[in-house]
Formats: C-alpha cells, structure tokens, sequence
C-alpha cells in the first residue's frame, strides 16, 4: 500500500494532466450525440449497480450479508420455522373460517366440481390456490430475504441487542413485547409504513413478474384487478406498518429470553456480558427465544394477521351489486373493470381487422382466461 | 387495570384521539376533494370524447359557474360575510317583524271582510220582501254571511292579538355611504300603513313621500337600502338600483345595468311568502333580467322612474315600466317558480337531515342503477328500462321453454317426471341426479324471482323520483341561512380570481374540512353543497354540480355497501356458526373439503420438504465425498458413522457460529502480547484489526494507525515495523519459537510467526532484520482494561481470515454458568430426566443424525438460507432483467456487476472493464487463480484510491466551475445534485480518468519513478507483467 496515497494522486492529476484531458473529452462529449448517449448509459449503469448507489443492490447486498451471519440466519430460521409451523395452519383454518360464508364469486372456497375454470382439487382458484397457496410458495422462496430486509432496518439502529435489566424482567413478556411495540424512537409505525411503501415500490415491476409467474400457474391468467386491489390496499391502509411493528417488537423484545439468567444474577448488561458468547447460553437462548416466538406468533396469527387479512381478502375481491371486484370498479370509470377495457379493446382491433381472430383471442385471454365475469 | 377515566385522560390518549380525528378528516376530505375534481374529470371523459377541447370546456363551465355562484352570492347578501347577518338578532324569539307585516294582512283581509259582510246585510235588509231575491240566493247569502261573520271574529281575535305586540311600521331605509358614515336618504314606508318615519331626507324627495310614497328613485349616493323595525336594521341590500316600489306583497326594484351589458335585474322580495322569515332571518331577493336590447324596450324606458305607474284594474293591480306591463298574478307566478328553486335548493343543502339523506340515497342508488342497466345517458332510461323489461321477459321465456311443464313433458319438468318414475323403479338409484333436475327448477324460481325484482327496482325509480320531488319541493321560507352558509363556502373557497385550478381545489378542500367539521352527515351535506349551489345557477352548471353529486353519492354509497357486503361475508361465522358445518362438512362438502385439503397439503409439504431434503442431502453428500475414506471392511457402517459425525458437527458449529458472533460484539476484543519487545497492547474492534492484518501481511514498511473509541474518548494507537536493534530479543524470540514450534499455525513468509500459547497470542519474529514494536498511550490503557485473550489464526499465507477469540472460558465460570443452567432448566424437569436436559444432547444414532437433518434447527437454517441466496440472486436477476439497458455492460465485460456490486469502479485492471475475451486470455496466460486474486488485491488498494480521488476531483470540479454552483453543494458531492450539465460529464470523466491513472501509475510505479515503466505499455501487457509480479511477491 502506497505510504501517501494524497500525494500520488495529486502527482498524478498534475503530471497527466487530467483536468486539461477532462476539458476536452467534456467538451468532446457535449459535442458528440453518441458519446453523450455512452456517458448516460454509464451513469446509469453505476446507478443501478453499484451498491452504494442503488437501492436495490444495496438491499441484495443486505441480505447476502445477513445470510451469511449467524445470528441474522439464526434469527431469520427461527421466524420462518415458527411461521411454517403456527402461523401457516392457523391462517389456512382462518381462511375456511372466514370465507365460509362466501358462497359465490371469485372467493368461493368449495365447489362441487374437482377442476373448474374456478376451483382446483374442490377448492377456489383465487382464495386458495392464487392466495394461500401462493403465499406459502413465496414463503417459502422469499421469506428469509424479506425477513433479512426487516431486519436489515432494524439492524441500523441495534435494535436487536436490547436486555431487559433487573426490574423488567421481573415483569411478564407482554410487558416487555409492548415497551418495544410502542418504542417511537425505531420502531414507529411511520417508520416502518414507510419502508414497507418503499420497498414495495421498489419491487413493484420485480414483483410484478413473480406475480405473474405464480397466477400464470394458479389462476392461468394475469389478473389486473387482483394485482390493482392488492396493491390499493397495500399502498393505503396502515396495516403493513402496523405487520413490520409488530414484528419488530418481537425481535426487539427477544432478548427476553434471558430473562432467567439475568434474575439468577448474571449481569448480562455489564460485567457478565461476556457469558453471551458461552455455547451453552446461546442453546439455551435459542430455545427459549423459540419459545417466545411461539408464542407470540400464536398471538399474532390468532388475533392480528389472519382476521386482518382475510377481511382484506374479502374486501379487495368481494362483489356487491356494482359485480365482482367492487373494489376496483369503485375506483374506475364507469365502474367497469380494466380487463373490460382490454377485452373490448381487443374486440376493436379485432372489428378493425387490424389483429386477426385468433391473436385478438390469444391477448385477451392472458387477462381474461378462466374469467366468469368478463366476457 | 387503569380505570378508564385515567385513560382518557392520558397524553397518550388524547394524542391518539388527535391524531386519528386528524388522519380520518386528511382522508376523508382527500377523497372528497378526489371526487369532486378528479373523478368528476375522468366520469366525463369517459361518457364524451377525450380531447382536450372538452376538458378544457369542463373547466370554463367549473370557472363560469364559480363566477355565477360568486354573483349569487353577492346579490343574495351583499359582499360581506354571512355570518355577519341575523345570528341571534334579538326580535328571532318573537318575530315582530313578521307579525307586523302579518298585522297589515289580516287587517286588509278583516277590512275587506267587514265590507263584504256590510254588502250583503245591506242587500238582505234592503230587499225584506223578498222581491228582487229568490229563496235560494237569499240561503246562498245568509249561509255567507253567516261564515263571513265567523271568519271575521277570527281574524278580529288574531288582529287583537297581533296589536298587543304594539307593532310598529316595517320600512325600508334608502341609505348611502357618505365617506365614513352612512346617510339615510329616503324612508319608503309600506303602502297600508300610515305612519312614515322619516329621517335626513333631501328636501327634494319629501313632497313625493309625503303624497304618495309608491316609488323611490335612487340618486348617485345611494347604494344600499335596508329593512328596518323600529330602531332595529334588520337587513342591509347592497344592491343598486333605479327606483324601487311596494307593488302587492312585493317590494320591487330595478337594478341598474352593469356596464357594457344589456340586462338590468327587475328584482323583488316577496314579503308574503317569506313572511315569517321577515325579522328572523335572510330574505332572499328574487330576480327577472330585462334584456332591452332584444326587446322593444330602451334603456330610458326601463330605467326612468316617471315611466312607472301602478294601475289597478278590475281584476287585480299591474305595474306598468312603460309598454312593460307585469301584473300581480304574473308576478306572483315568477314569485313561485323562483320558490321552487330556493325550495329544492334548501331541502338538498339541509342534506343532515336523515328523510332528505334517505330520500338522496334512495334516487341516486336508483338513479345509478338505471344507467348501469342502460347505456348511461338519462333521456334515454326509459327506452332503456323498456329493452331490458322485454330482453328479460324474453329470457324468462327461455327459460321457462326449458322447464316445460305438467302438460309438455319435453322439458326439465319432464325430465324430472321421468326421474321420479326411475327411482320408483330402480331403488337403488341415488338420490344425485334427482337433486340436479331439482336445482334447475330452483334456478328458474331463481331466475324468475330475480326478474321481478329487477322489474320492481325499474319501477320503483319513478316512485322514488316523485317522491323525492315532494320532498325536496316543499316550502322553506326560513331557508335562506342554510343557502347563505353553503354559498359563502363555496364562494369563499373557488372565487379567487387568477388562481389555479389546483389552487381552487386546495381551496375548497380546506373550507369543506371547515365546513364538514360540526356536521355529523359529512358527506351528504358536502355533496348536497355542491348541488344547492348548482340549483340555483344555471342548467349547464346545475349538469355539472349534479354530476359531481352523482359520482360522490354513488362512490360513498358503493363503498359503504363494499364494507358491508365484507363484513357480511366475512364474519358470517360470528353469527352463523352453523355456516361453518354447512359449507364444509354437510353432504358431499366434506368429501370435497377433504380432497382439496388432502390436495393442499399434500403439495405444500412436497414443496417445503423437496427443498429442504434436496439441500441437506447434498450438503451431506459433499461432506461424506470430500472425506477420504480408507479401505474398510463395512463401507456402509463406515459412511453411516461419517453422517452421523457430521449431523453432530452440523449441530454444533451453529451454536457455535452463534456464540462467535456474540463474542464479536464483546466490548474488547484481543490483547496480544508481543514477547520480543516487552510491549504489552491490547487492541478492539473487528475493523481495526482487519486493517491491522492487511499491513502485516503487506511488504512495505509496516505503518499504520489505529483509531480506538470507547465512551467518547479517541486513542490511537501506534505500530511501526522498524529494523531490529537488539539481538538478544530476536534470540530470546526464536527461542520460544523453538519451544512451542508445535503450536505455531501460521508462518507470514518466515519472517514473522504467530504462536498461539495459552491465552497469549505471540507474534515471533524470525527475521532478523524485522522487529515489531507497539505503543500504546495511558488513556487507551483505561480504556481497555486487562484482559488476556488468545488469537486464533485460520487460513494461511495472505489470505489470513483472523478471528479473535476471547479467551476460552475457564473452569471457574464454566461451573458457574453450568449452574445457573441447572437451576433454571431443573425447576422445569423432574430429578431423573435433570441430568439428560443439561448434559450435552449429542447425536450418536442414525435415528439422531436423520431427525436432525429432518427437523434440526442447522438443516432447516441450511435451507433457508439456501433459499434466502437464491431468491437474492432471483432478486437481482429480476432486478437486471426490468432494466435491460443494462444488460450490454454485463455481458460485455466480465467482471462490470460484480465489481460495481462490490461498490468498486470498475476498471481494466480489477476486470471489471475488461472484456470477455481479453479476460480469458488473460486468465489463460496467467492462470485462472492469479488472476482473480491480483483482482482481488486490486480491488483492495482501489478502495483505498477511490476516496482520495473523489476528493481530488471535487476540488478540481470546483476550480472547474465558473460560478458559485458548486459552493452550494458541500463537501458532500452527489452528481446527481449537479445542475450543470458540463460539470456533471467533467466529474464524471475526471473521476475515472484520474482513478485509472493513479492506479496504472501505482502498479507501474518503480525504482526510475512513478510512471517509469507504464509509458507506452498497454493495459493489457501491464496487468499481465503485475499479475507475474503479483504471483513472484504478493
């Protein structure tokens, strides 16, 4: 490594001349359509690649860091074991639950026939199938990165290393669960509704592809309505924030854990802290962190999660006498659907014999397929 | 528990109160504001064509109707705020002024009365015989009189009742603006009473008033006039006219053209209708424009007071303008149809009301449902409604066409007949198909009854329309405030002259939120604003202000049935718990929930498990090929115990990876020793250390500082590599090297030697020209207290990947910890099972080793965070893959994405702007690893460039720039911030221009100089001779 690395570049834009280069390749430049055209390109490529300049790669980059951290995986594996044992079965039996009285439409869960253009296996296309199903595959796929994103927030602000000293570990976990749901200083609900925002935004064109990929499978169909009322009531309602807080409390309140070896008197703040890094503490609080996990996925799962979103579910996709996906039609012109406009748009082309039969048929169907309701 | 009053009263609670009321009126009015402006915009683009010139006439008919309420409201009340009139006026508990003008009536009515009875006592006295009368027109006349005389004792008793309030004349005051002070100049008294105050009168109008006060002409002074009782003003008109007259129970006036236009107002008030608003609340003016230029009428004709006359004829007065004759009766009809207006106007604004909201809903739903069935345009519903009546009788044919019937059994009834005589015969036929024949006759009651009720919505739209129009027509003389408020609002909020469309909108978001804020009904008053301010403007404006209206009440009622619909569907398992059994486990649902459920768990633990066991399985896998096994008598027994191993091993590293990264966070880290020159140091942090270790392993001259903090106070501490001056250190240190040579793991080029003894880490210098030395001031020596802790080496050679671990636990705290473990875990566990909770749950079975893999919490992190990576690179493919400009650079130069992903700039000589083939040639000639390390390496020492070449840079940018842009900036540059153009492409270009250069000159630096052998070398050939030497000394 050079001895002064100052002095070596000011020699060097001194002896080469650079800034003299620069004038005339900037001039060049301004000049030169092609190469104005080379240096944008640049530019944007930096600004899409480069790590420090880009968000998206900066979030990649996030997660391949906390992948490959122990405790980030630890903690990660923790949430998505919990969430694949208590939280995927208790949202599945929600789901029969509360769509049990939906006995038409597109969120009707049963059906007499096995393979409809609604239903698979007797059960709904788009609430099981489209929704939980697929919810489960990009669990599976993309949980443990959207965690690592979460904590890559709270990460910033060290949020994860948070004891509980003496007097509040005397008190009971919901005590402690709750210090931390209402902690304004990291965990706001702004804060995290923000970042929910922001990230959905930034993957709104990414996503749109897992989307589709998903319900080209499910559903047989891209379903503009599903994708805008998703979206509608992501983008406006506060319950993603309201998701990524309470989440947040959770890791925040973890620490909880060692509750027991703090009130046998280890100072695990202070003098003690290096007990944190005994193998047999860290198992120890892997299993009791586990624990709280439980249980407070059984309470999220049971009181917030599932009655929230199946509701949500209902409302973004339910019909009133406006017809089906009322949401959206509440919202557009006319109250038809977008998939309307496509489906009659195509028609147009087709009367106009600008596209020929079969090719207007093919392009309504990517929207329409497997669609009662649009004609 | 709090009780709740604490909790209401907590800072907390209020906040929250604040902050939801605030963030539920942002989105309420929000949405208004949406569908008043917005959605009105797009509803209309979509029923017209849409161009810009409509849209453009949408918004002159928005400017023209604003104007038109502006006008309105002006002519209504003045140019002053409404609340300035008629709030709490003391005379609204009694209403004298109304029963004064009531008084003047029931005595005119009693007058007229008591000469009617006067006529006909005086014909039936005059007449005793009987001679002129007949038998039946005498009966006619007593039974006349006889009601007359009724009549007359009532309106005597209401008469008396009314003097006892001692009234006083009503009048109205001329009056005009004389600089600070305002000068009555003329008094008009109503004609049926004598008495006439008046005031400061120019002496030329007291004759007239004095003979007969009928008119009034108004003089250059006079602007207003005002209703006055008593001492009491109780109404001010600012409106200027020419003369003004009592005409019948109206007062009418003439108001002066404005100029450059060909309309003057004939106005008037009529006093009977809004009798008992008078002295209570606002009387609305009602006007008639007189256009002179498209009549035979001349402005002198219109406006010259001596041209009037009131005439009375036979049949009732008339007022004469000259050849402009305007009867009582004609002005009594234009009195009503203003009435209807102002009627309908207030029944829509007093939109609280839950009959007019009910009544709203009800023929907007209705409304919006016709135009849904039909194409959407109101003239042709009916047509409409006729074609959908005849297309679904037509259906219901069809229908009923397939059902047959009792006589034709050729349809479904057939079928079912059929049916029936089949299971009569065949019992064991189930009962399936019979359900099938009997579900389509109930979907033709269905169907029928679906009819009907489509049938009965069309005609109930009329009903309700008709209804509606009653209800919103009935008389509201005391309605001028609610009509007064709205239109100030209005006005107030959209009049401003010059202002932007989004200005107005913004305006008129504020004063809804102002004006919705004590109602309860918010939305139906907002939407009802809007239309009373369209009905009483013109038709085109009254389209638009309906329109809106329209689109509001449709939007919130269509939302408000989205709820409701929801909260039906998804919580009909509150109410109906028997819904659950019905869907799911009644008749065939069960065997059909059952399937689908079998269906999706089935796939769901397919997709979990393929990828969990694919991953493991292979990590195992590779464990078991990468071990070398030795010949054995039982390969099976041998690979089975090798699994079993490293499940164990599995286990264990990631408790251990887990307590390491705890330990990182420890506060210090590592005190070394370094035993060669008795200097004792203890450093921290993993960052510093990293840094440390790149200058160890570097060959200059060992020179680096480094920055400890802790608690605000920053140390830093010294090393320097120097020449060894004492041999009998260097003996002293080769000679501990000879007595733990055992232990030593890692030999830095043989000059220095890491022993790692005990809990100290010692560094051996067996270089004799070499000796390290390390300082560290006192303030770091409180800092970091004494700790002894071990460093642990693992890797080789450069690539040195250092962990510090702290010293391993002794004895002492291992019982301690092991205890307080004991305790805890025992009070949980009975006494026998206490041993094998704490003991060491060791995997030693191959039932162990496969519920590990199986369920372990290291094989499902193993997954997970395969999966985890994957979806990373999905993620940037994707990422990628929507930005497909980007796609050239990658694919044309190896190592562009990973270098930039790294936050590195990418340059020839780290490959990331080398090309593919140059690349490959590269690797080829040098070697594939040599290569990629010198990038590596490369990378390094670009990262230490990059910073000084930013700064470099900017300064140059700086003296680049010719004016004071860049001063704005701060010493934190983001091109993006750039303004100019040119300095944008100059940074740019001198960034990359002077980081190549520095870095060709730093790597074909040498003895002759720092470019000494890069001048006339390419690239190419330059990174290739760096490479060798690269390969010859790293």
């Amino acid at each position: 490594m050079p001895d002064d690395i100052e002095q070596m570049v000011v020699k060097v834009a001194q002896e080469k001349d650079i800034a003299e280069k620069t004038r005339q390749a900037t001039d060049h430049l301004i000049r030169g359509f092609l190469k104005r055209v080379a240096q944008s390109l640049e530019e944007r490529a930096q600004n899409n690649l480069n790590s420090g300049r880009s968000l998206q790669i900066q979030r990649a980059e996030d997660s391949n860091r906390l992948l490959k951290d122990p405790e980030s995986l630890a903690r990660a594996t923790r949430q998505q074991i919990t969430h694949f044992m208590i939280d995927k079965p208790i949202e599945i039996l929600f789901t029969f639950i509360f769509l049990a009285g939906v006995d038409q439409g597109i969120l009707k869960i049963l059906h007499d026939q096995a393979f409809t253009e609604e239903a698979w296996f007797h059960l709904g296309r788009y609430s099981i199938w489209a929704g939980f199903f697929s919810g489960l595959v990009l669990d599976v796929l993309a949980g443990m990165w959207l965690k690592t994103q979460m904590d890559s927030r709270l990460e910033q602000t060290e949020g994860f290393d948070n004891l509980p000293n003496e007097k509040e570990a005397e008190k009971g976990y919901l005590s402690w669960l709750m210090k931390q749901f209402f902690d304004k200083k990291d965990n706001s609900w702004w804060d995290n509704q923000k970042f929910a925002i922001k990230l959905a935004y930034a993957n709104l064109l990414p996503a749109t592809v897992n989307v589709a990929l998903i319900w080209a499978v499910t559903l047989g169909r891209f379903d503009i309505e599903l994708f805008l009322a998703g979206y509608m009531v992501y983008f406006v309602t506060p319950f993603m924030g309201l998701g990524f807080k309470l989440e947040n409390a959770y890791e925040k309140s973890a620490q909880y854990a060692y509750r027991k070896l703090i009130e046998n008197g280890l100072k695990l703040g202070g003098e003690d802290k290096k007990y944190l890094s005994h193998p047999d503490v860290q198992k120890y609080y892997m299993k009791e962190s586990s624990k709280l996990r439980r249980r407070f996925n059984y309470g999220h799962a049971l009181i917030y999660d599932n009655p929230i979103g199946n509701l949500i579910q209902i409302f973004s996709a339910t019909s009133t006498a406006l017809g089906s996906f009322s949401l959206v039609r509440i919202f557009t012109p006319g109250t038809e659907l977008p998939t309307q406009y496509w489906s009659n748009f195509m028609d147009f082309l087709e009367g106009k014999q600008i596209l020929s039969e079969d090719f207007a048929e093919k392009c309504k169907s990517i929207f329409t397929n497997n669609r009662p309701d649009i004609k | 528990m709090k009780p709740i009053k604490t909790i209401i009263k907590t800072k907390t609670f209020t906040f929250f109160k604040q902050n939801v009321r605030k963030v539920f009126r942002f989105i309420l009015n929000s949405l208004l504001v949406f569908q008043l402006s917005v959605y009105p915009a797009f509803a209309t683009g979509s029923s017209r064509s849409d161009s810009s010139a409509s849209r453009q006439n949408a918004l002159n008919s928005a400017k023209k109707f604003n104007g038109q309420v502006r006008s309105l409201r002006n002519i209504l009340f003045g140019k002053k705020p409404y609340g300035e009139y008629y709030r709490n006026h003391p005379l609204d508990a009694f209403g004298l002024l109304g029963q004064t003008h009531r008084l003047s009536l029931l005595e005119q009515e009693r007058d007229n009365l008591s000469q009617r009875i006067k006529e006909i006592t005086d014909q039936l006295e005059a007449d005793p015989e009987n001679t002129d009368l007949s038998t039946v027109d005498k009966r006619e006349l007593r039974a006349e009189l006889r009601s007359a005389e009724r009549a007359l004792k009532i309106l005597e008793r209401r008469v008396q009742k009314t003097k006892a309030i001692k009234l006083e004349n009503l009048m109205i005051e001329i009056t005009a603006d004389m600089a600070e002070t305002e000068t009555v100049k003329a008094v008009l008294a109503h004609p049926s009473r004598q008495a006439l105050a008046i005031e400061v009168l120019p002496e030329s109008l007291k004759d007239k008033l004095n003979n007969s006060p009928v008119f009034v002409t108004s003089s250059k002074e006079t602007n207003s006039f005002r209703l006055r009782f008593h001492d009491q003003v109780i109404q001010t008109f600012p409106q200027n006219f020419e003369w003004m007259v009592f005409f019948g129970d109206h007062l009418v006036f003439l108001e002066a053209p404005k100029v450059g236009e060909s309309k003057a107002l004939l106005s008037f008030i009529d006093l009977r209708y809004f009798e008992k608003a008078i002295g209570k609340t606002a009387l609305p003016i009602f006007q008639i424009p007189l256009d002179y230029e498209a009549s035979s009428l001349s402005p002198e004709n219109i406006l010259n007071p001596e041209s009037l006359k009131v005439e009375k004829t036979t049949d009732e007065a008339v007022l004469k303008i000259n050849v402009l004759s305007i009867s009582e009766s004609q002005l009594n009809f234009l009195s009503s149809l203003q009435q209807l207006n102002f009627n309908t106007t207030v029944s829509l604004l007093q939109g609280s009301t839950p009959a007019t909201t009910k009544y709203l809903k009800a023929i907007i739903n209705n409304y919006t449902g016709t135009l849904q069935e039909g194409e959407g345009a109101s003239q042709q519903t009916i047509q409409q409604i006729s074609r959908d009546t005849q297309r679904m009788v037509s259906k219901l044919l069809e229908k009923r066409g397939q059902v047959g019937s009792a006589q034709d059994l050729s349809g479904n009834y057939g079928l079912l007949n059929n049916k029936l005589n089949a299971l009569l015969e065949d019992n064991t036929k189930t009962a399936r198909d019979f359900k099938e024949s009997l579900k389509q006759d109930q979907a033709f009651q269905a169907e029928v009854s679906k009819t009907y009720a489509q049938v009965a919505f069309k005609r109930s739209f009329w009903n309700r329309y008709f209804a509606f129009l009653n209800h919103i027509t009935r008389p509201q003389p005391l309605g001028a405030p609610t009509i007064t408020s709205s239109l100030a609002m209005i006005a107030n909020s959209v009049s401003l002259e010059g202002d932007t469309v989004t200005g107005r909108f913004q305006k008129f978001k504020e004063a809804l939120s102002q004006f919705l804020y004590p109602q309860k009904n918010r939305l139906a008053i907002s939407s009802a604003v809007l239309v009373g301010a369209g009905a009483v403007a013109t038709q085109q404006n009254t389209d638009l202000a309906f329109m809106a209206l329209n689109s509001l009440s449709t939007w919130t009622g269509q939302f408000g049935e989205l709820i409701s619909v929801t909260a039906d569907s998804g919580l009909s398992w509150v109410s109906n718990p028997y819904g659950i059994y019905e869907a799911y486990f009644k008749g065939n649902n069960f065997s059909y929930f059952l399937k689908g459920i079998t269906a999706l768990f089935g796939v769901t633990l397919f997709t979990l498990g393929a990828f969990h066991f694919s991953i493991n399985t292979a990590h195992v896998l590779k464990n078991l090929r990468s071990e070398s096994t030795e010949e054995h008598q039982n390969k099976v027994r041998q690979k089975m115990n090798q699994f079993i191993s490293y499940m164990r091993e599995s286990r264990t590293s990631f408790y251990e990876a887990l307590a390491n990264a705890e330990k990182k966070k420890l506060g210090v880290d590592a005190s070394i020793g370094f035993y060669g020159t008795d200097t004792h140091f203890v450093f921290r942090t993993a960052n510093n250390l990293g840094r440390f270790y790149e200058s160890l392993n570097s060959t200059d001259p060992l020179k680096l500082k480094m920055t400890v903090q802790k608690a605000g106070v920053t140390t830093i501490l010294d090393f320097t590599k120097q020449k060894e001056e004492s041999s009998q250190q260097t003996e002293e240190s080769s000679q501990q090297t000879e007595e733990s040579s055992q232990q030593t793991e890692v030999d830095l080029e043989n000059r220095i030697s890491l022993k790692v003894n005990g809990s100290q880490a010692v560094f051996i210098n067996t270089d004799p020209d070499i000796s390290l030395k390390a300082f560290m001031d006192p303030e770091t020596q409180k800092l970091l207290p004494d700790v002894s802790l071990s460093l642990d080496f693992e890797g080789e050679g450069l690539s040195v990947q250092g962990l510090l671990q702290t010293k391993e636990f002794s004895a002492e705290e291992n019982k301690r910890i092991q205890s307080i473990l004991y305790e805890i875990q025992a009070k949980k566990s009975s006494p026998e099972t206490d041993k094998e909770a704490l003991s060491e749950t060791e995997i030693q079975t191959l039932s162990q080793a496969i519920g590990e893999l199986s369920l372990g919490y290291s094989s499902w992190a193993k997954t997970f965070q395969f999966l985890g990576l994957s979806w990373n690179w999905f993620f940037i493919g994707r990422h990628i893959a929507t930005r497909p400009v980007l796609l050239p650079k990658i694919l044309y130069y190896s190592k562009y994405f990973q270098t930039s992903r790294e936050g590195l700039k990418p340059s020839f000589f780290n490959g990331g702007r080398q090309n593919r083939i140059s690349r490959t040639l590269t690797q080829i000639q040098e070697g594939f690893k040599n290569t990629k390390e010198f990038e590596k390496r490369v990378g390094e020492i670009e990262r230490a460039f990059l910073k000084e070449v930013k700064a470099q840079t900017y300064l140059a940018t700086v003296r680049e720039s010719k004016d004071a842009e860049l001063t704005a900036l701060g010493p934190h540059l983001d091109t993006r911030e750039l303004k100019s153009k040119r300095l944008k492409v100059f940074y740019g270009i001198y960034e990359r221009e002077l980081f190549e250069e520095t870095l060709r000159a730093y790597l074909s630096q040498s003895s002759e100089g720092l470019f000494g052998s890069s001048d006339g070398v390419s690239d190419y050939q330059l990174k290739k001779e760096q490479i060798k030497a690269f390969v010859e000394d790293p």
